[in-house]
């Protein structure tokens, strides 16, 4: 993250600040990248499950239901990729809002 | 008897009677305290000093999974199947965890005792105007015709229960949340039903509905079943006050 802010503003003024969004995206997704997983459980309410994945995701509406439906029906469901950095802080999110997740590299 | 939470301009309300705020406050004062890592800050089984540095920073030298299985479930693993990545997650991670869930708690607590206050206000308050009234209305013929007239009025309503000190009294019983307090609540509610939930050895969705049956059972019984009706039908209902407040909150719509 805080090494993309540094190499931009390092940039001689003729080149190009941003490169196309497809590029940075290319550049800055890691080869293997890590994902976080949400774990089905009968206590959590399937209403305020989906409104976690809306509230701190930011997901629209159709996004946030099918994912809690996926936790729900399949007792578990990816709920974000990158880095290993970043799955540790949606792990640590989910956490404090009661849900039970875990990170880990994807296969 | 409580009412479900709803959105107005006040803020995100329900009302809750005295009884199910004592209850709710106890339960969530309960949970922060398993959640409360003591004085030192971190539970350090060697009683040596921890680095100054890393207490600072939030690091929990010796950050193991909690024996207790509810305070597990609210301090989960990070890893299904690497111990190592588990255990330095909870280093980095839990005691923050630990005083934002905490925080959260306190919040839900400190509406409620609000809440409290005002009834007592609304009660003293109702109390005072009954015996300003008994002296209005000994003190009344010299006023002139009018005065005593409506304080008849008043009584009459006040004993039908429609009159204005009636009416203040049960407003107090009203909690008032602003979008941080609820999404305090929120949690806590969670937390509190993870925590009950645990402890009635509610693990999958059978036990759900086995703990749902229980709930609805009517009374009568004694001892130890007792303790379980009660348990579910107290878990029951914070699922039933969950399931309002998120709807309440998503209710005012996502930015």
């Amino acid at each position: 993250m805080s090494h993309r802010e540094v190499s931009a503003s390092a940039a001689p003024a003729e080149a190009p600040v941003r490169a196309p969004e497809e590029e940075r995206a290319a550049l800055t997704t890691p080869a293997v990248p890590w994902v976080t997983l949400v774990w089905n459980d009968p206590v959590n309410l399937m209403s305020y499950v989906a409104h976690v994945f809306r509230t701190y995701f930011g997901h629209s509406r159709a996004t946030s239901e099918k994912l809690m439906r996926q936790v729900h029906e399949n007792g578990r469901a990816v709920v974000s990729t990158g880095t290993r950095e970043e799955m540790e802080r949606d792990t640590e999110a989910m956490h404090g809002y009661g849900l039970w997740a875990t990170f880990r590299k994807d296969d | 008897m409580a009412t479900r939470f709803t959105r107005s301009r006040r803020g995100i309300t329900a009302r809750l009677d005295a009884g199910e705020r004592e209850v709710l406050r106890s339960l969530m004062g309960d949970v922060a305290a398993m959640l409360d890592p003591g004085p030192s800050g971190a539970p350090d089984p060697d009683g040596a000093e921890q680095d100054p540095l890393e207490l600072m920073l939030g690091i929990t030298e010796e950050a193991v999974r909690p024996e207790d299985p509810a305070l597990a479930r609210l301090l989960p693993d990070a890893s299904r199947d690497d111990d190592d990545v588990s255990a330095e997650f909870r280093r980095y991670t839990e005691a923050g965890l630990r005083a934002r869930k905490s925080h959260a708690l306190h919040v839900a607590v400190a509406t409620l005792v609000a809440a409290d206050e005002a009834e007592a206000a609304a009660e003293k308050l109702a109390a005072e105007r009954d015996a300003d009234e008994a002296d209005d209305e000994n003190a009344a013929a010299p006023r002139g015709p009018a005065a005593p007239a409506l304080a008849i009025v008043g009584a009459l309503a006040r004993r039908a229960g429609t009159g204005r000190g009636a009416s203040a009294a049960s407003r107090a019983g009203t909690l008032v949340l602003d979008e941080a307090q609820a999404t305090a609540w929120m949690t806590a509610l969670n937390d509190v039903r993870l925590v009950v939930a645990e402890r009635m050895g509610l693990r999958t969705d059978e036990d759900a509905t086995r703990v749902a049956a229980i709930a609805s059972r009517p009374g009568a019984a004694s001892g130890e079943e007792a303790t379980t009706v009660w348990l579910a039908s107290v878990y029951d209902f914070l699922t039933w006050l969950q399931e309002t407040l998120v709807g309440a909150v998503a209710s005012g719509g996502y930015r």
